[in-house]
């Protein structure tokens, strides 16, 4: 079976809203990257720059929403091509949220700026970003190959990032049981652990998205979790 | 959604009504329908798209024998309708059409009135004892294929003068008066705008609680709108046959998929 | 085509408003075929407006007929004697000539003629019309009765400009002096030219009264021949062409009927006449020169035309109809008789007239099988009769008058096309309003 259509305009269509997708994606990436690195070098220029980039953000997703809505009215898209659009949009909304995440990392940055420096957190924080950052790549990356099987593998790979988050969470409240003057800092560091934590779970929603847009199905045993805060009551 | 539509979807539950087993149907040396097998469903719509000369038309034309008419065609294989072989020898396809009622591509009423279409029917089959009793058909004819608001004070009025919405319901209507149990239609919109084929596709849905109704068409969409299984023919052959809203989302085949989606396949 | 895009590459972009020179070719093109066509049409328009003004200024001239009017007492003495005599019309004739004599005498028309040579101005006909009119009235006897009896042919044709004086130097029939008399005659109003009905429901004379022919007799035999061709061609006609079109299967045979219907149609018409006499006179002992040897001919000759109108009739309704009555569970014959048949009906019709005009036009055949020369001569006595006594039919009537010698009869020839021409014109109007009627769009 060939993959064009006999009307290539829908193809460009198609193509065109992908594109977007991936410019948002690369964007989003940025986001990430740039937020964990002003949160460990306390850098408030490159947290301000995160700030104005998610307004362009925004309006890509708002852009994706329109092209999808178009190609829905306009191409009545059936099978693989109707699953395409409506990834394109689940996709959209998933890397807005990561966005919209990214940024709050960074204003918090604006924050911890002004307080004590707390050793430790910031690496962990950044190295878990990092990997949150390349489950995106990947998620990306399977979703303009059609790839199943690396989406499969970033699914998998958000038990790393809870585990991350798991330790951290217990770092956290051992530094506040510490010394209360670390409380503000390490609620701060603490929202933004939970927040790369987040991020990884909406890449794994996008990750489950791409193999329904695969295989037409989505996957039906429930994700591996490893977010075990819930059940933390105190420090071991 | 609501839970109705839900519940329609189990179409499998269903009675089969007409079941094919290894149709092949001949056009002098040519193999028009290869080796099709599929189960229709009762009070069900079922659907058969494909491309031009795919074979969807034969084969819709062999449920009611309406392909003897033409001498170079040869159908082979079992078609049972509830059980028993319609092409048995003791078949008189005429019995066989008054079971089996025929809608066609272009609307084609009788240049008489629009009494006498919906009349025509019973009139040879003597399903009416007497005059009251054939007002009463054309009566609920006309009501099935919502066409008695607009026709009642002009019954004496040719049916030619209708409409060409108006004249494929009054085919609609004057196939449903001679009471088949199967209705099969033969791109019963392709020559009406979309208002009309929104009424009539409107029909055809409200149609399935009483019959089992088989629809050819070019319009893919219209299948998806109107049916409950979908059958895909290809070059004769019987490609993919399931649920409309999985063929439509998620189909098996490849050549399936191509097709539905507008693809060079 | 190189030099047009190499000219609108030149010039940069063409405009619309000027022709450029392929345009202008083409219209001049387009207007000369329109010249040529309007062309043809005034041909065909002259050459039809030429036949139809000979014929009608040729053919009038038989309706007319030039009567005397005399005074005839019915003597009942004469008449007994004559009644009595064995030459009983020439005791008549006496009669007349003696009253003609009075009449113009008392005119004061001067002539030195005698009885007898005054007679010859009257039709041989003159007579027998005043014996018919006392036995039909006996009660008249005794009276003085005015007739108008036709003049001889001779007289008619004076008075139409047909003889002059000089053409009847040689006529032992009439002088001169006849027409001088009659010149007188006509300025008193004793003779005139009359519309003679006789000429329309008569009976065919001999030779020498061509004043007396009438067409009658043979409109008749025509008439009972188009009963023939009607209820044999048209019933089987039909039945053949709804076989042939609906149900036979196609196979070679089925093409080489098609094949033969065709061929038939182009046979000429004299081959049937021979047919008709090799196989309905000498084989079936049918009477000679009978309507309805004629009918049998006319009908294999009109069936072509018939089967293959109505065939075109059938193949122009829409299989949609027939579709249409199949998927509603009617049978094929159901299907063709309730549905097809009816929208066929004003081809069928109009084929089957066309094809009835036709044979009313036929000669050649009728001359075979004898229904030519001198036999229109009396009405038959019932339909019986009518189909099987001897008779002519209008066109072999009218090759008849063209072939005898008088003149008066070429006139009648004429005018006998006229007659078979209204005929033919009535059918034709009755095949467009039976058109008309059954024509249902669909």
């Amino acid at each position: 079976m060939s993959d064009q259509h006999i009307l290539s305009a829908y193809d460009r269509d198609l193509e065109a809203i992908q594109a977007l997708v991936m410019k948002m994606g690369g964007l989003v990436e940025a986001a990430i990257l740039d937020g964990a690195q002003s949160l460990e070098t306390r850098d408030v220029e490159l947290a301000a720059k995160v700030r104005a980039n998610d307004k362009a953000i925004d309006e890509l997703e708002l852009r994706i929403n329109e092209e999808a809505a178009r190609c829905i009215a306009l191409r009545a898209p059936v099978s693989k091509d109707l699953r395409t659009v409506l990834t394109t949009l689940k996709l959209a909304g998933s890397l807005e949220r990561i966005g919209d995440y990214a940024k709050n990392m960074a204003k918090r940055t604006n924050v911890l700026v002004e307080m004590r420096e707390i050793p430790g957190p910031d690496a962990s924080l950044r190295r878990m970003a990092r990997e949150v950052e390349g489950m995106l790549r990947n998620v990306l990356d399977a979703y303009i190959q059609r790839d199943a099987k690396l989406a499969e593998q970033v699914r998998e790979h958000d038990h790393d990032v809870d585990q991350m988050y798991n330790a951290m969470f217990r770092e956290f409240l051992t530094f506040m049981m510490e010394d209360p003057r670390n409380i503000t800092a390490c609620m701060h560091l603490h929202f933004i652990a939970k927040n790369i934590e987040r991020m990884g779970d909406l890449v794994t929603n996008m990750a489950e998205q791409v193999i329904y847009l695969v295989t037409g199905e989505l996957p039906e045993d429930s994700r591996p979790k490893a977010d075990s805060t819930s059940y933390i009551s105190k420090v071991d | 959604m609501n839970d109705m539509r839900l519940i329609d979807r189990a179409v499998d539950m269903k009675d089969i009504k007409f079941s094919a087993r290894n149709v092949q149907v001949y056009y002098g040396t040519t193999h028009a329908i290869k080796d099709v097998n599929v189960d229709i469903a009762d009070k069900t719509v079922t659907a058969f798209i494909g491309p031009s000369g795919c074979g969807k038309s034969t084969f819709l034309r062999s449920l009611n024998r309406m392909n003897d008419t033409i001498d170079i065609c040869r159908v082979e294989g079992d078609i049972l309708l509830d059980g028993e072989d319609i092409y048995d020898k003791r078949v008189d396809p005429v019995q066989l059409r008054a079971k089996v009622g025929m809608v066609f591509q272009k609307p084609n009423p009788f240049p008489k009135s629009i009494y006498d279409n919906i009349a025509y029917g019973p009139r040879i089959h003597g399903l009416a004892k007497n005059k009251t009793d054939l007002d009463e058909i054309v009566e609920s004819s006309l009501k099935r294929a919502a066409l008695w608001n607009e026709v009642k004070d002009r019954l004496d009025a040719p049916g030619t003068g209708l409409s060409g919405g108006q004249q494929q319901r009054l085919c609609i209507a004057r196939a449903v008066a001679t009471q088949p149990e199967v209705l099969l239609m033969d791109e019963p919109c392709s020559a009406l705008d979309p208002i009309a084929t929104a009424q009539v596709e409107e029909l055809i849905d409200e149609l399935r609680s009483n019959f089992s109704v088989v629809i050819v068409t070019h319009s893919m969409q219209q299948a998806a709108r109107v049916s409950q299984k979908t059958a895909f023919f290809h070059l004769g052959n019987l490609v993919e046959y399931g649920e409309t809203g999985q063929i439509f989302t998620n189909p098996v085949d490849p050549r399936t998929e191509s097709y539905i989606s507008g693809r060079i396949g | 085509m190189t030099d047009a895009s190499a000219n609108n590459s030149a010039s940069g972009k063409s405009s619309l408003l000027v022709q450029d020179a392929r345009t202008r070719n083409r219209n001049a093109v387009e207007a000369r075929f329109k010249w040529y066509g309007i062309t043809a049409i005034a041909i065909g328009c002259a050459f039809l407006i030429l036949l139809v003004t000979a014929i009608a200024f040729n053919g009038s001239r038989a309706f007319r007929q030039t009567f005397v009017t005399v005074p005839v007492t019915l003597d009942a003495a004469a008449i007994e004697a004559a009644e009595a005599s064995m030459m009983k019309t020439s005791q008549y004739r006496k009669m007349i000539e003696a009253a003609l004599l009075t009449e113009v005498s008392e005119a004061n028309i001067e002539t030195d003629m005698d009885a007898g040579k005054l007679g010859d101005m009257l039709s041989s006909s003159a007579p027998a019309q005043m014996r018919d009119f006392v036995l039909a009235n006996p009660d008249r006897i005794g009276d003085t009765v005015s007739f108008d009896f036709l003049t001889s042919s001779r007289v008619d044709g004076y008075l139409k400009g047909r003889v002059t004086r000089e053409s009847l130097a040689n006529d032992k029939n009439l002088d001169a002096a006849h027409l001088d008399l009659v010149d007188q005659m006509r300025d008193i109003g004793m003779v005139e030219k009359r519309f003679n009905i006789d000429f329309i429901i008569g009976s065919d004379a001999s030779e020498e009264r061509p004043e007396q022919a009438g067409m009658g007799v043979s409109i008749l035999g025509s008439l009972f021949m188009m009963f023939v061709v009607l209820f044999l061609s048209l019933p089987i006609g039909v039945a053949a062409s709804i076989y042939l079109e609906e149900f036979a299967p196609k196979s070679r045979w089925t093409d080489l009927i098609e094949v033969n219907i065709s061929n038939l149609a182009a046979v000429p018409s004299i081959v049937f006449g021979i047919l008709g006499v090799a196989v309905f006179i000498q084989i079936g002992h049918l009477p000679k020169s009978a309507p309805l040897v004629g009918g049998l001919v006319l009908t294999l000759m009109t069936l072509p035309t018939i089967i293959i109108s109505t065939r075109a009739a059938l193949k122009a309704v829409p299989p949609s109809i027939r579709e249409a009555a199949l998927g509603v569970g009617a049978s094929k014959m159901q299907s063709v008789f309730h549905h097809v048949l009816p929208l066929a009906m004003p081809g069928i019709l109009t084929g089957t007239i066309i094809g009835l005009a036709q044979a009313l036009g036929e000669t050649a055949p009728l001359l075979l099988i004898g229904m030519v020369g001198f036999i229109a001569t009396n009405y038959p006595t019932g339909p019986i009769d009518g189909f099987l006594s001897p008779n002519s039919a209008m066109p072999a009537q009218i090759y008849e008058w063209a072939k005898r010698a008088d003149p008066a009869y070429y006139e009648r020839a004429w005018g006998g096309i006229i007659i078979l021409l209204v005929f033919l014109l009535a059918m034709n109007v009755i095949a467009v309003i039976l058109r008309r009627r059954f024509e249902r769009r669909w």
